[in-house]
């Protein structure tokens, strides 16, 4: 192996919990650098974290022997620590104690006091107030040996590990009181988290660093936003989400009715291709994106879901679009083949029921879907007395009790407007009579 | 004060094992390794502190090598004046 020294190249990565960075030729090698972080999804209560890097053969993922890093990590441009790490194969693992109580950062090679006399395992404890909170890691790795501790050569690698942070927000909704909003950051920690009850919006920022070199590199940019179901102003079949003032695709905001009882979580997926849409469109580039989130005016009818044992697909529409106390509501419904594209099923059994909130069954009908493939219609009357969240449950798919699937819906007030509104019929009668008096007395 | 040879090579290795491998760890901790505007000096700094951190770890190693001889001339020593009587 051949390992010329000082070759000054350098390779990006982005903020994810595991990645590997595209290989770079040391010598006549191409090496990757491979990282991941444990635990992935953390609350801001963890006890550790421990980081992984691997220098290894892009041909054949093997490590590289003799391998020494040295390694500084910073957060917010702020350098948090900086070392040299040695492993005998290759592999290193860092034991990450956030401890706040120290200023100092200890950093330790697994071994006693005489640890890397024999060899180095590659396995230290970093210990400090680092790693303490959420949000994006960024890592300089150079290369300082590779295939033995005295082969030197230099290579840049940067990296970046997201750890995701979890905050709560309790907002004030006009109409459905306080609430309490969780929004977990994938890729780094979200401020100026705010709501805006008059036009339903929900805002926040993150640090972005917009420059083309990272726009190459970031793969994904994911928040998750988990609303309260009582929170009725937000469960909608569609959302306009926008970063730094541009409007999201559809397929970047997706909706999980399934993982929570509790909770509709909604996903705000930026991948590389929409970062760069919008850092072409949009006007005011800071080192930020600004979200905002709120109900559309637009359905997004009709609501596709697959069963829970993805046997089917459930097809869903309603009219009117807005479901109203004391008024009925005609839902419309297919069952499609999960694997073909807008093709029906056969007619097959099914039961469907709408159930206030989770537990109060409202309506329940069993029946058979239509052979022929035209949409299946069943008019549901809403009592006067209930508002709030409702789920649009199909079970038992052809008999199968694995065959369900569930759909949120709100039951909102209706607008009650007066049949003889009395407003309008004073100001009528007092125009007319303007019209009949003034004649009268411009002759006089 | 007369010292065996055996217990002097001994001290000898004790040493050149506790300098070598404190003194390796003391350079390899005092590397900059924090050099964000890619300076030429710091990369090369680093390269020599890690050079002289490798020459001290084999300082460090072979302390132990020279422990082990002057047990091995200690115990031969010791043993020659049984031979002898």
């Amino acid at each position: 192996m051949i390992f010329p020294s000082f070759i000054f190249l350098s390779a990006y990565g982005d903020g994810l919990a595991s990645e590997i960075l595209p290989p770079e030729v040391i010598g006549n090698k191409n090496v990757t650098l491979s990282i991941n972080s444990s635990p992935f999804l953390i609350d801001n209560t963890h006890v550790g974290t421990q980081i992984n890097f691997i220098l290894q053969d892009a041909s054949n993922q093997e490590p590289f022997q003799d391998v020494t890093l040295a390694v500084s990590a910073f957060k917010n441009d702020q350098a948090l620590f900086g070392h040299v790490f040695m492993s005998d194969s290759g592999n290193f693992l860092f034991d990450v104690a956030p401890d706040n109580s120290s200023s100092k950062i200890a950093i330790n090679e697994e071994g006693g006091p005489f640890a890397g006399l024999l060899g180095h395992g590659g396995s230290y404890q970093i210990k400090g107030p680092v790693f303490a909170s959420g949000g994006l890691y960024k890592f300089k790795i150079e290369v300082l040996t590779v295939g033995s501790y005295d082969n030197q050569v230099s290579k840049s690698y940067n990296a970046a590990i997201s750890i995701p942070e979890t905050n709560n927000y309790t907002i004030n909704d006009k109409e459905d009181g306080k609430q309490t909003v969780t929004v977990i950051a994938y890729y780094d920690q979200i401020k100026n988290f705010q709501y805006n009850s008059d036009n339903k919006t929900m805002t926040f920022s993150m640090p972005f660093n917009w420059s083309p070199d990272n726009l190459k590199q970031v793969s994904v940019v994911h928040q998750e936003l988990k609303i309260p179901r009582p929170f009725t102003n937000f469960i909608v079949t569609k959302y306009d989400a926008f970063v730094n003032g541009v409007k999201l695709e559809d397929r970047s905001v997706s909706i999980d009715d399934y993982s929570s009882d509790e909770y509709r979580i909604v996903h705000l997926i930026l991948y590389k291709q929409e970062a760069n849409t919008i850092a072409a469109q949009q006007h005011n580039a800071k080192s930020e994106m600004d979200f905002a989130l709120s109900p559309s005016n637009e359905t997004a009818f009709p609501i596709t879901q697959y069963t829970r044992n993805a046997q089917y697909k459930v097809s869903l529409s309603w009219d009117p679009p807005k479901i109203l106390a004391g008024q009925t509501t005609r839902f419309s419904f297919q069952i499609l083949d999960p694997y073909l594209v807008n093709k029906t099923v056969d007619s097959i059994d099914y039961d469907f029921s709408i159930i206030a909130g989770k537990n109060g069954l409202m309506f329940h009908k069993s029946g058979t879907t239509s052979n022929n493939g035209d949409p299946n219609t069943i008019d549901v009357k809403f009592p006067d007395n209930y508002t709030g969240p409702i789920t649009i449950g199909f079970e038992n798919l052809n008999g199968n009790s694995f065959s369900d699937s569930e759909i949120s819906g709100v039951v909102s007030k209706p607008h009650i407007v007066p049949e003889f509104p009395a407003g309008p019929l004073v100001v009528i009668a007092a125009m007319f009579s303007v019209i009949i008096i003034f004649p009268r007395f411009s002759r006089t | 004060m007369k010292i065996k040879r055996g217990i002097g090579i001994l001290l000898a290795g004790v040493v050149m094992f506790l300098a070598g491998h404190f003194l390796a760890q003391l350079v390899l901790d005092l590397i900059p390794t924090i050099n964000p505007a890619n300076s030429s000096a710091i990369a090369d700094a680093n390269y020599h502190m890690l050079s002289i951190s490798n020459q001290l770890s084999i300082i460090s190693q072979f302390g132990i090598i020279v422990m082990v001889i002057g047990g091995i001339i200690f115990f031969v020593d010791k043993r020659k004046p049984r031979i002898q009587d």
